[in-house]
C-alpha cells in the first residue's frame, strides 16, 4: 500500500514547467483544428465547438502564465465544473436506446474536459495528454465520417501533430542537456517576468528551426510507409460490437396502402403502359422491371455504404416474365416489427441453418429514394428509424416512411456461402411451390430459346454447371451496349436480345440467362439494386451512384438458397470479391483512384506528368552525380611504397589512440622521438623497424619490394599486438619537469 | 593552447533504444486498429497506418541522425582539480542531410558533462562548447564522448560511443599556507639553514684580500684603518632542502588508474560516489593536497623541495628549486585558479607530479627509507600519509624513524579519508547541482587508525598532524586543532 502511494505520489509530484510557448501554441492550434474536424462530421454541434474553442485559447494562456504556482484551488473547480457536465451528459443519454444514440452526447462531454483540462498544463507530460486527446477526437470524427473531404483535416492535423511531437521532444532534449534556449528570469517569488519577450521569443523561434527541420525531413519516409502499412493491413469483417447508427432523414409517409412501394422520381405511365425514363432514377425500382425501357442513368450519389466487403445491394425481386416485363406474383406484406433490431424472418423454410455468414451493412442515404431498403440478401435483422417495415415472400423489405437524403439505417445480412462444389453437389426437395413458381415461362416464348438453351447446356451435368455454361455463351457471345434500339412492338424482350444483335444491358443479360435456365429446368428469378459501388480508399465506405442501379439473376440451390449469378460482363463480380483479409493490390489501386477522382482531369494528366519528369530527372540526377563521384574517387594505389606509407599512416593512428598523438607539425623522427621518451617500458622493435622503412620510402626515395610491403604490413600487425602495444599515458611526468 | 588530438568518427553501428512514447503509440495504434475494424471506419485504418508509420521512422530516425559524425574535443592540457573545466567540440557531418538534436556527453573526467547541439549541417561542421563538471587530480588521457539523439519525435535514442583522444592533467588543489613553524625552523629539530661562508648577500666576516677576489667588496674603512687591504666577505645562501614523501596505499578490490594507458581503460575511471568506490583513493587525494600546499610554502620560503612517492617499478621524485630572488612572503607564487594564463613556475611541475601519484603496494616504511637515502645535511622531512583503516602503526613508526635517522627534521601528516580541498571548492561552481564533484565515502576505521599512528609516530621524536576530515588544512599544520602539534 505504501509503494501504492509513493508511486501515486510520485506522478503526481510537480516536476519542471514546460517554458517554451512555441510549443503550447502548436499544442492549441492542433487542438483547435481536431475541434473544428469533429465539428465538420457533425459528431458535436458547433456551437459547443465554439464554445470550448474560446475555453481552451483562453486557458492555454492561463495555464502559460501560471505554469510555475501550483493551483490547487483551481483544480478543485475544474473538477466541480467536470462533476456538472457529467451530469448533464447522463441527463441526455438518459432516454437512448442504443448504444449509437450516446455518441454524439459523449463526444460532446470528451471536447468539453479537452478544453477544462487546458486550463491546467504546467508540464511537458500534460501537453503531451492533450495531443493525445486530440488524436482521440481526431479518431471519432473519423467514425462519423462518411465523405473523403474529411482527409484535408487529417492531413493539416499530421502536420501540426508532428511539428508538436518534433518541439516535445527538443524541449526534451534540451532538459536533459541542461538547456534553457531564450528561458525567461524567474524571479525570487517564483513569478516569471517575461520581460524583453522580443528577443526571447526571437531565440525560441531559432531553436525551433532544427527539430521542425528534423520533423520536415521524415514527411516522405512516412507518406511512403504510411502508404505500404495501409495496404497491407488486414481487413476483417468486424462489427462485432454493434454500434448501429440510424437517422432518419425526414418523416412524410409513403404514399398509398400500407406496403405499397413508392419510388417518388419516377413519373407516371404511358398510354404503353411504360414510364419515362429519369436518369435519377432507375426504373427497376417498382412494381415491375419493364424491359422497354431505355436511357442513360446519371452519376448522381445515391447513397454511402460501410460495409466490410462488396455486394449488390438488393431492392426488389421479380419472378414472373411476361416477354417485356418482369413482375411480382405475389406483392403481399406483412408486417415486421419491434425494438431495434427488427428480426427478419428467412425467406424459405429452413433457411437458417443453410451455410452463411454474417455481413453487417449501414447505408448513409445522399439522395431521395424508393421505400424500399436496400441490403445485401437475405437481411436477418434491421436497424431502421421506424418502429416497423414490411417484407414481401422475396425478402424485400418497404419502408412506411419515404428515404430522404440523411436517412441513416443498418442492417445484418446472412449472406449465402458455398464452394462451387457444394453448388454442383446440392441436392434435395425443393420448397413446395417453388419449381412451379420460378420456371414457369411465358406462352409466347419462342422455341429457339429452349433450344439454345438445352443445347448450351448439354454437357453441363449439374444445375450449377448449367448455369456456368449459359453465362459462358452470354459472355462469348453478347455484347453490353445502353444504346441499343427500342425493343419491337410484340417481340419478346429475350428472344430479341439472343436473336437479334445480341447487344444489351443488364435488364437484357439478366433477363436471358434467367429465361434460359427457366427452360433447363432451373428455378430462377430476376433481383434488381446497386452495384456495391466505388470503394473509397480511406473512408472504406462504398459510393453508390445512380448509374450503379442493376439487375441480376438470382438461382436456387436445395439446401443452400438463393445464389445471385451476374451474367453481364465488366461489372464485378459479388460473389468471392474483396473477400480476403490482406488486399494490398485493391487497396493500392482503391488509393490511386481516389486521388485521381479527387483531381479534374487537366490536373491529374498534369500531375502525372510532372510527376514523371520530378522521377526522372532525379533519377538522372542522382546517377549522374554517382558517376562523378566513382570518377573523382583517388584509386587506391597497391604499390608495396604505398602500403608501407599506409602502414605508417595505421601505425600513428594506434599511438594516437593509446595517447601519443603525432602532432601536425611533428616529422616521423620527432614523433618516433616523443614515442620513446613517454613511452614506459621499451618501444616494440617493430615500431622501430616500421619507421625506418618509412623513412627511407618517403625520404630517401627507396623503392620498396612486395615482399617488404608485407612486411611493413606485418611489423604493424606485431606493434598493434597486445604485447607489443601497452604503454603509459603520453603525458605522464617521469620525475621531472613535464 | 594546442588542440585535442584528433577527432574521432561515429562508428557504424549505434545502440537504439526504444523510449515508452513508442510503447504508447504502439498501444495506440493497435486501438485504432480495433475500433476501426469493429466500425468498418476507413479514416481509423488511415490513422492505424500513419501511427505505425510514425513508430517505424521515429525509431529508425535516431539511428541515422548520429551517424557519420566526426567529434574533435578541444580541452585545456591543465586545470585545478575542483574547477569547472572549460571545453569545446568540433561536429562534422560527413552525410548530406543534417543531424539534429544532438546530445552530446563528455566522460572523459569521469563526471559527465552534457551539451546538446541543435544542428549539424550535412557536410559541415558546427562548434559547441561546454563546462565540463570539476574533476579529482589525476591524468586523463582521453575519454569517451557520448552521442546520443532522439530526434525527431523521441520514440527511440540513438546513442554512439566514441572515444576521443584528448590529454588533461588536473592539478590537486592546495591551500595558500600562512606559514609553519617547522618548516621556518622555529621548532624542534630546527631546520634553519648553517651558517657558512660563500656568495651570497648576508654579511659574514671582513678578511685579507687574496687575489681573485672583487674590487667592490673592498671594506675601506678597515682596510685605511690597518693599512692592509682588507675585503668584505659573505655568507654563503645555502636553501634548506625539504624532502616531501608522499604515500598512498592501495587497500581492497583494485581500481582504474585515472592515468590509464590504453583507450580502452580510459574510461574506466572510479566515480567516487559509486559502491564500489574506495576511501583510499580520497585519502591520497587530499594527501597530495597536502604535499602541494607545503610544496608551495616551502618554495616561498626558499626551500628548494624534492617530492617523493611511489611508482610502479621504484620511487620517482620530482625536484623544486624556488626562484631566484630569495624567499617570497607575499602571497602565493602560484594562485589556485587562473592556472593557463600564468607565468610559468616551480609549482607548476611540481603539481603535475603530484596529479600523477597513484596508489602503490610499496609499504610506508620503505618508502621513506629509500627517499632518505642521500639527503644531505640540513634538510628537513615531511612524511604525507594517506591513511586507511589498515596503515600499520609500525610501518609509520619505521617511516619516520628511517627519516630522523638520517638526521633530518621529520614531520608526520596523517592524512585521513573525507572532503579534498577541490571538493569543498567545487561545490560554488555547481550551481543547483551540488553534486557535481563526488565526495569519497567515509572510513571510520581510518580516522581512528589515524590516532593511533599518531601516537606511534610521535613516539620516535617526528612533529606529528593528524588531517581529519572537515577540517582546515592551515589550522591543523598550526597545530590550532586537537591531534596535532609536537
Amino acid at each position: 500500500m505504501n509503494r501504492l502511494l509513493a508511486a501515486i505520489r510520485r506522478a503526481n509530484a510537480p516536476g519542471p514547467s514546460e517554458d517554451d510557448p512555441l510549443l503550447r501554441l502548436a499544442v492549441l492550434v492542433t487542438t483547435l483544428v481536431a475541434f473544428a474536424a469533429v465539428a465538420t462530421q457533425q459528431a458535436v454541434a458547433w456551437g459547443s465547438v465554439a464554445l470550448a474553442a474560446a475555453v481552451t485559447t483562453s486557458a492555454s494562456i492561463f495555464s502559460y502564465r501560471m505554469r510555475r504556482r501550483s493551483l490547487m484551488s483551481l483544480k478543485a473547480v475544474l473538477a466541480l465544473v467536470l462533476t456538472v457536465l457529467f451530469l448533464q451528459f447522463l441527463a441526455a443519454v438518459r432516454f437512448a436506446v442504443s448504444v449509437d444514440q450516446t455518441s454524439q452526447p459523449l463526444t460532446r462531454l470528451f471536447v468539453y474536459v479537452v478544453a477544462l483540462h487546458s486550463c491546467d498544463l504546467p508540464r511537458r507530460r500534460d501537453l503531451a495528454f492533450s495531443l493525445a486527446a486530440t488524436a482521440a477526437l481526431m479518431a471519432v470524427a473519423g467514425v462519423f465520417s462518411v465523405e473523403g473531404g474529411f482527409g484535408i483535416w487529417v492531413l493539416v492535423y499530421a502536420v501540426l501533430l508532428l511539428a508538436s511531437l518534433a518541439l516535445l521532444h527538443a524541449s526534451e532534449a534540451r532538459e536533459n542537456a541542461g538547456v534553457d534556449a531564450g528561458k525567461a528570469q524567474t524571479g525570487r517569488s517564483g513569478r516569471t517576468r517575461v520581460g524583453r519577450t522580443t528577443g526571447a521569443f526571437a531565440t525560441r523561434l531559432s531553436a525551433a528551426v532544427p527539430p521542425l527541420r528534423a520533423a520536415g525531413g521524415t514527411v516522405l519516409p512516412l507518406v511512403l510507409a504510411a502508404l505500404a502499412v495501409f495496404a497491407f493491413l488486414p481487413r476483417f469483417s468486424g462489427m462485432n460490437i454493434r454500434r448501429m447508427p440510424m437517422a432518419l432523414g425526414g418523416a412524410l409517409p409513403a404514399p398509398g396502402p400500407e406496403g405499397t412501394l413508392f419510388n417518388p422520381r419516377l413519373g407516371d405511365p404511358g398510354p404503353s403502359g411504360m414510364r419515362p425514363f429519369n436518369p435519377g432514377a432507375y426504373f427497376g425500382f417498382d412494381d415491375k422491371l419493364d424491359l422497354r425501357v431505355r436511357g442513360r442513368l446519371s452519376e448522381e450519389l445515391v447513397m454511402r455504404v460501410r460495409a466490410p466487403e462488396p455486394h449488390f445491394w438488393r431492392a426488389l425481386a421479380f419472378d414472373t416474365y411476361d416477354g417485356t416485363s418482369w413482375t411480382a406474383s405475389d406483392r403481399r406484406t406483412h408486417r415486421v416489427g419491434g425494438a431495434p433490431p427488427i428480426g427478419l424472418p428467412a425467406e424459405e423454410p429452413g433457411q437458417s441453418v443453410w451455410p452463411s455468414h454474417e455481413v453487417v451493412q449501414t447505408f448513409f442515404l445522399e439522395s431521395a429514394q424508393p421505400n424500399v431498403v436496400f441490403a445485401a440478401y437475405q437481411a436477418s435483422e434491421l436497424y431502421f428509424p421506424t418502429s416497423s417495415v414490411r417484407i414481401d415472400r422475396y425478402g424485400s423489405l418497404l419502408s412506411p416512411v419515404l428515404l430522404e437524403a440523411g436517412t441513416v439505417y443498418s442492417v445484418v445480412s446472412r449472406t449465402p456461402t458455398a464452394t462451387p462444389d457444394e453448388l454442383r453437389s446440392a441436392s434435395g426437395e425443393y420448397p413446395e411451390g417453388l419449381i412451379e413458381r420460378y420456371t414457369a415461362l411465358p406462352p409466347g416464348l419462342p422455341e429457339r430459346v429452349r433450344s439454345l438453351a438445352l443445347a448450351t447446356t448439354a454437357t453441363a451435368p449439374t444445375n450449377y454447371d448449367k448455369i456456368l455454361a449459359l453465362e459462358s455463351w452470354i459472355g462469348a457471345n453478347t455484347r453490353y451496349d445502353l444504346t441499343i434500339g427500342a425493343l419491337p412492338s410484340g417481340a419478346d424482350a429475350v428472344d430479341n436480345f439472343l436473336f437479334g444483335d445480341r447487344h444489351g444491358y443488364c435488364e437484357q443479360i439478366a433477363s436471358a440467362l434467367a429465361i434460359m435456365a427457366r427452360t433447363a429446368g432451373i428455378p430462377t428469378r430476376m433481383a434488381v439494386g446497386f452495384t456495391p459501388g466505388t470503394r473509397d480508399a480511406f473512408g472504406g465506405m462504398f459510393e453508390v451512384r445512380a448509374n450503379d442501379a442493376h439487375s441480376w439473376v438470382e438461382v436456387f440451390f436445395p439446401e443452400i438458397g438463393w445464389y445471385e449469378f451476374d451474367p453481364t460482363h465488366e461489372v464485378p463480380e459479388a460473389v468471392g470479391a474483396g473477400r480476403g483479409i490482406f488486399r494490398p493490390l485493391e487497396t493500392l489501386r482503391s488509393v490511386a483512384a481516389t486521388l485521381a477522382s479527387a483531381l479534374p482531369a487537366p490536373a491529374r494528366l498534369g500531375l502525372l506528368g510532372l510527376a514523371g519528369l520530378i522521377a526522372a530527372g532525379t533519377g538522372a540526377r542522382s546517377l549522374g552525380r554517382g558517376l562523378r563521384a566513382r570518377a573523382a574517387r583517388p584509386k587506391p594505389r597497391n604499390d608495396p611504397a604505398a602500403r608501407v606509407a599506409r602502414c605508417f599512416e595505421d601505425l600513428t593512428r594506434h599511438f594516437a589512440d593509446n595517447g601519443i598523438p603525432r602532432e601536425p607539425w611533428d616529422t616521423p623522427r620527432e614523433w618516433h622521438g616523443r614515442l620513446r621518451r613517454l613511452w614506459l617500458g621499451p618501444l616494440p622493435e617493430a615500431v622501430d623497424r616500421l619507421m625506418g622503412m618509412y623513412e627511407a620510402v618517403r625520404f630517401a626515395g627507396y623503392r620498396p619490394a612486395e615482399a617488404e610491403a608485407a612486411q611493413a604490413e606485418k611489423l604493424l600487425a606485431m606493434a598493434r599486438a597486445p604485447g607489443g602495444g601497452k604503454g603509459a599515458s603520453a603525458a605522464r611526468p617521469r620525475g621531472r619537469n613535464a | 593552447m594546442p588542440p585535442a588530438a584528433g577527432p574521432a568518427r561515429t562508428p557504424r553501428a549505434s545502440r537504439l533504444r526504444p523510449t515508452r512514447k513508442a510503447l504508447g503509440l504502439l498501444v495506440g495504434a493497435g486501438a485504432l486498429f480495433l475500433v476501426g475494424t469493429n466500425v468498418q471506419s476507413g479514416w481509423l485504418l488511415v490513422g492505424t497506418a500513419g501511427v505505425l508509420a510514425l513508430l517505424v521512422v521515429g525509431i529508425r530516425a535516431p539511428a541515422l541522425q548520429c551517424r557519420g559524425v566526426e567529434v574533435e574535443r578541444t580541452i585545456c592540457r591543465e586545470v585545478i582539480a575542483g574547477s569547472p573545466i572549460p571545453v569545446s567540440y568540433r561536429l562534422r557531418r560527413h552525410r548530406r542531410s543534417g543531424a539534429h538534436l544532438i546530445v552530446l556527453e563528455d566522460r572523459m573526467c569521469g563526471a559527465a558533462g552534457r551539451t546538446l547541439v541543435p544542428r549539424v549541417p550535412g557536410r559541415a561542421s558546427a562548434q559547441a562548447t561546454s563546462v565540463l563538471p570539476a574533476a579529482h587530480r589525476g591524468v586523463y588521457a582521453g575519454g569517451p564522448i557520448i552521442l546520443s539523439s532522439g530526434a525527431p519525435f523521441g520514440f527511440a535514442q540513438a546513442h554512439v560511443r566514441l572515444e576521443v583522444p584528448g590529454c588533461l592533467t588536473v592539478l590537486p588543489a592546495f591551500e595558500t599556507l600562512g606559514g609553519l613553524p617547522f618548516l621556518e625552523g622555529s621548532g624542534e629539530g630546527d631546520p634553519a639553514p648553517t651558517s657558512v661562508r660563500g656568495p651570497g648577500h648576508e654579511f659574514h666576516a671582513v678578511r685579507e684580500y687574496r687575489p681573485g677576489d672583487s674590487l667592490r667588496n673592498v671594506h675601506w674603512r678597515t682596510t685605511a684603518r690597518t693599512g692592509t687591504l682588507m675585503v668584505r666577505e659573505f655568507e654563503k645562501e645555502r636553501p634548506a632542502r625539504a624532502l616531501v614523501v608522499v604515500h598512498g596505499s592501495a587497500t581492497g578490490p583494485s581500481f582504474g588508474s585515472r592515468s590509464s594507458t590504453s583507450a580502452s581503460r580510459r574510461s574506466r575511471f572510479t566515480n567516487p560516489s559509486s559502491p564500489t568506490a574506495d576511501p583510499s583513493t580520497g585519502a591520497l587525494d587530499r594527501a597530495c593536497e597536502a604535499a602541494a600546499s607545503l610544496t608551495d610554502l616551502s618554495l616561498r620560503l626558499g626551500h628548494q623541495v624534492r617530492l617523493v612517492c611511489a611508482g610502479p617499478a621504484s620511487t620517482v621524485s620530482y625536484r623544486a628549486t624556488p626562484p631566484s630572488g630569495g624567499p617570497s612572503s607575499s602571497g602565493t607564487m602560484f594562485p589556485s585558479a587562473q592556472i593557463g594564463d600564468r607565468e610559468v613556475s616551480e609549482l607548476r611541475p611540481a603539481l603535475h607530479f603530484l596529479a600523477a601519484v597513484d596508489a602503490s603496494e610499496m609499504p610506508v616504511n620503505r618508502l621513506a627509507a629509500l627517499a632518505a637515502q642521500g639527503e644531505e645535511e640540513g634538510a628537513l622531512a615531511l612524511l604525507i600519509v594517506a591513511v586507511t583503516s589498515s596503515t600499520q602503526s609500525d610501518e609509520v613508526a619505521a617511516a619516520a624513524g628511517s627519516l630522523r635517522a638520517t638526521g633530518l627534521a621529520t614531520g608526520v601528516l596523517l592524512v585521513c579519508p573525507g572532503e579534498t580541498i577541490a571538493e569543498s571548492r567545487a561545490r560554488p561552481f555547481s550551481g543547483e547541482d551540488s553534486q557535481s564533484l563526488p565526495g569519497y565515502p567515509a572510513d571510520v576505521g581510518a580516522c581512528r587508525n589515524a590516532h593511533l599512528l599518531a601516537g606511534a609516530a610521535r613516539a620516535t621524536g617526528a612533529t606529528v598532524w593528524v588531517w581529519e576530515s572537515g577540517q582546515d588544512l592551515g589550522d591543523v599544520l598550526a597545530g590550532a586543532t586537537s591531534g596535532s602539534g609536537t
